[in-house]
């Protein structure tokens, strides 16, 4: 077993990831250990304290749909600032004829109001105290799928994760499904994921889905790597109205957006 | 009590032959069951509405299909067969509903049979199978 002090020399993304978010809270240590001394400073620190939720380093290597607002201040298309800045992200799609991009910001605007709204309900304030106290991602899904050989799948899930960030994630995924029909699955879902942008990669998804109609229970599962190359996965289980010939199975290749 | 007729369950609906599984609705009355696919399943199927013929009714429960859909009732009649499903918890209330509707019920608590044998369902799957109508 190696001891925390040779743990914490290894270069894993996850390490660092926690080490740079302690040092940028510590802001003396961080600029007086700047270059020669940055290394023996991330060991000690890691050694005395317990892990917090940061993700510095993970986040430089994903995308993250954060807005980039106008140097001037004026509303961009794509790039709401905010839920109320939405409106003038959307003038400006008009103006520019940029149909895809007024989507998108509708979209965009769309699923952080959902997902603000939620963050504050009482629901969403007790997953994220759960998702603090047990360490893993809660949240719930609905998601759709398709198949008749070729699979099309699409969710909408919100998420609570360890490190405080909460959000709505938007996988959607093409595979191989059968035999052949449709069905809905809506329940919670838990994943390991640390924090928003760990969902914001390509993942492997499978499910299946057992029942008559109304009365159908199904389970969703996906896996891949963050930007790090930590393992990801999530899981989400729940009732499953379908309409399909027999019982429904699918697996393929699906990208996850976020939006915080 | 008061019994209002016809009472009506919300089922799942396997087709006969073709195996498709949507949803209908199942109608209870005096001398009449009745069980009706619902609109998307007549749509993509063609699946029309089976009265039950004669005055014995059969109610499936097999033990080792999970509880949500482990009750199914197979509807006979001259549109053909088709099988209504629903939940353990439904089983109780259909089969009074049966009962007061004048049917003898015949309860068969099986492993894995539910009325139908998935081959059985599954021959004439080319023929009356999913989108036989957009051919």
């Amino acid at each position: 077993m190696s001891s925390p002090r040779s743990r914490g020399a290894l270069t894993s993304c996850a390490i660092a990831a926690r080490s740079v978010g302690v040092a940028v809270e510590d802001e003396d240590r961080l600029f007086g250990s700047l270059g020669i001394e940055l290394t023996p400073v991330i060991v000690s620190v890691i050694g005395d304290q317990p892990s917090p939720p940061a993700t510095l380093a993970c986040r430089a290597g994903n995308t993250v749909h954060r807005t980039a607002p106008d140097p001037i201040g004026l509303s961009s298309c794509r790039h709401p600032t905010s839920i109320w800045d939405g409106v003038g992200s959307l003038v400006d799609c008009v103006s520019k004829g940029d149909l895809e991009g007024g989507a998108d910001t509708v979209a965009t605007v769309g699923l952080r109001t959902t997902s603000t709204v939620i963050a504050g309900s009482a629901t969403g304030r007790s997953l994220s105290l759960a998702s603090r106290a047990t360490g893993i991602s809660l949240g719930g899904c609905i998601s759709g799928s398709a198949f008749g050989g070729p699979d099309v799948t699409g969710s909408l899930c919100y998420y609570a994760t360890p490190s405080g960030e909460s959000g709505v994630t938007a996988p959607g995924g093409l595979g191989v499904g059968g035999p052949a029909g449709a069905n809905l699955l809506v329940g919670p879902s838990v994943s390991n994921a640390e924090n928003l942008s760990d969902f914001e990669e390509w993942f492997l998804y499978g499910g299946a889905s057992a029942g008559e109609a109304q009365y159908g229970a199904g389970v969703q599962g996906q896996i891949g790597k963050n930007g790090c190359g930590r393992t990801i996965w999530s899981a989400t289980a729940g009732w499953a109205p379908s309409l399909q010939l027999g019982v429904g199975g699918e697996a393929g290749v699906s990208y996850t957006r976020t939006y915080t | 009590m008061v019994t209002t007729w016809p009472k009506t369950f919300s089922v799942g609906v396997v087709t006969f032959p073709g195996y498709l599984r949507g949803g209908g609705v199942l109608s209870v009355a005096p001398g009449s069951i009745m069980c009706t696919p619902g609109r998307v399943m007549a749509s993509l199927h063609g699946a029309r509405a089976v009265r039950h013929e004669g005055t014995r009714v059969e109610i499936y429960t097999p033990r080792l299909i999970p509880p949500w859909f482990n009750v199914s009732v197979p509807i006979r009649g001259e549109g053909g067969t088709i099988v209504a499903v629903t939940w353990l918890l439904s089983r109780g209330s259909l089969r009074r509903a049966f009962q007061e509707a004048g049917f003898e019920v015949i309860e068969h608590v099986t492993w894995v049979y539910r009325g139908f044998r998935r081959k059985e369902a599954m021959q004439g799957a080319r023929r009356f199978g999913l989108f036989r109508r957009w051919r």
